[in-house]
């Protein structure tokens, strides 16, 4: 799925574009030193029950436990040990090690200095690309040599047109950017400066577009910094 | 926390550059745990497709050739698409390497930063920390281990201090009136790879199934 992004330029108009990803991958394959194919697989070391922490809340005392390794291998189940384990879901395990089918998902603050703060349940939050509302263009202008110093863009996506309306709001935009050699602060809320969630529930970003012409083609992409670049310690 | 340290070369002299995970939580200041019914954390696992609970650690990772007999790790080298082996490149560490720069913005502008490092400053040369200071970029090649693939790394300073960026290149074009998305062509590339900041996207991820 291809996402979209409703933007507002610095004439308040707005549009619906395309974000695509650019992060280059390699593609990677393994063979063996003579040439043949091979497949990477998983398989199964332990078991629940014979899982190390298993074995150590059965023997607390590690002089049984060393015995018990010499004597009867229970840290060894052989119906199981060495299947390859196949496609697996991710679950979550209480604290009695069983499968927690309703976890209450907290969100868990930190002090400046790294401290636990509170702890509060998480709403639910809808994505915000493509808003009900307009946006609002936040005029926040930041030079590029400044803002790559303050936040680290983890994500980056090529904003992107569809036709030649969207290509001609994307142009000016672009123009407006690259007359300033700045980036504009995209957002939510009603400055246009709010986090920007990709996804339900997914983490808060900053958003900051970048804008370049040359000659009749355009170069608009959209960074989203998770944090700024700051040590624990020289928070205020 | 694991401290590796990178020794860089610049004209006037060496620098050996203490370089320490950036938290993220810290530098989000939240973060996301999930909670049984007890309110004790949830670690995370995996189930099988027959229903058995896979803790961490409790998987080994292996190679098997188109018979089903397993092969060693040693004896598998990485390619690329084509099948030509890639070179494994040594870890950064031990040696010192060149700082390119300064670098515009624009270099670190295309790529995405994958892990943050903080540097504390081993021994650093003079004029190095001069140009930092005045908002300079510099490149260099950092790997804490031998690998098949060579992401840069920028160093750059602000007012909280000296950093690290490990980064990955993207992929950033020109586009005229038109060069329209070619929506077919993108559809199966959305970006799945976990970012740095992603982590929390973890629980969200649940239902997400693994082919192992």
């Amino acid at each position: 799925m291809i996402r979209q992004i409703r933007l507002v330029d610095h004439r308040g108009r707005d549009a619906t574009v395309l974000l695509l990803p650019v992060r280059m991958t390699e593609t990677r394959q393994s063979q063996t030193l003579d040439g043949h194919p091979v497949r990477h697989l998983r398989r199964l070391k332990a078991t629940a029950d014979t899982h190390p922490d298993a074995l150590y809340a059965r023997y607390p005392d590690p002089d049984d436990l060393a015995r018990a390794l010499i004597d009867g291998d229970p840290e060894i189940d052989r119906q199981a040990v060495g299947r390859a384990t196949g496609p697996c879901d991710r679950v979550f395990l209480d604290g009695d090690g069983h499968v927690c089918y309703a976890p209450v998902v907290t969100e868990v603050r930190y002090h400046a200095d790294g401290t636990e703060r509170d702890r509060r349940p998480v709403g639910r939050r809808a994505a915000n690309l493509v808003s009900a509302q307009p946006p609002v263009w936040s005029g926040v202008l930041v030079p590029r040599r400044e803002i790559v110093r303050r936040l680290a863009f983890s994500r980056v996506y090529q904003v992107t047109h569809q036709d030649a309306l969207q290509f001609d709001f994307l142009y000016e935009l672009a123009q407006y950017l690259h007359a300033r050699e700045a980036m504009v602060q995209v957002g939510s809320g009603r400055q246009g400066r709010g986090p920007v969630y990709c996804e339900r529930n997914g983490p808060a970003y900053r958003g900051f577009l970048d804008g370049r012409i040359n000659g009749e083609a355009i170069r608009v992409v959209l960074y989203l910094a998770a944090g700024e670049l700051t040590l624990p310690e020289a928070r205020p | 926390m694991m401290t590796l340290i990178l020794e860089v070369d610049v004209p006037t002299g060496r620098s050996a550059l203490l370089l320490t995970p950036v938290d993220r939580i810290v530098l989000r200041r939240h973060h996301r745990v999930a909670l049984d019914a007890q309110g004790r954390v949830c670690r995370t696992a995996w189930r099988t497709w027959d229903g058995m609970p896979v803790l961490p650690g409790a998987l080994a990772d292996g190679y098997e050739d188109p018979d089903g007999a397993t092969v060693p790790r040693g004896d598998v080298v990485a390619t690329d698409a084509q099948g030509r082996p890639l070179r494994q490149l040594p870890a950064t560490a031990g040696r010192p390497h060149r700082l390119e720069g300064p670098v515009p913005p624009d270099d670190l502008l295309a790529h995405a930063v994958m892990k943050v490092y903080a540097v504390t400053a081993h021994h650093l040369d003079p004029a190095l920390r001069h140009s930092l200071g005045q908002g300079d970029i510099y490149r260099v090649a950092f790997r804490p281990r031998p690998s098949t693939s060579d992401p840069p790394a920028f160093l750059l300073a602000n007012a909280h201090g000296i950093f690290l960026l490990q980064a990955a290149p993207c992929r950033l074009d020109w586009l005229t009136r038109e060069q329209r998305m070619p929506v077919d062509l993108f559809a199966d590339e959305e970006e799945d790879m976990p970012a740095w900041g992603d982590w929390l996207a973890d629980y969200a991820e649940m239902s997400v199934e693994v082919e192992a």
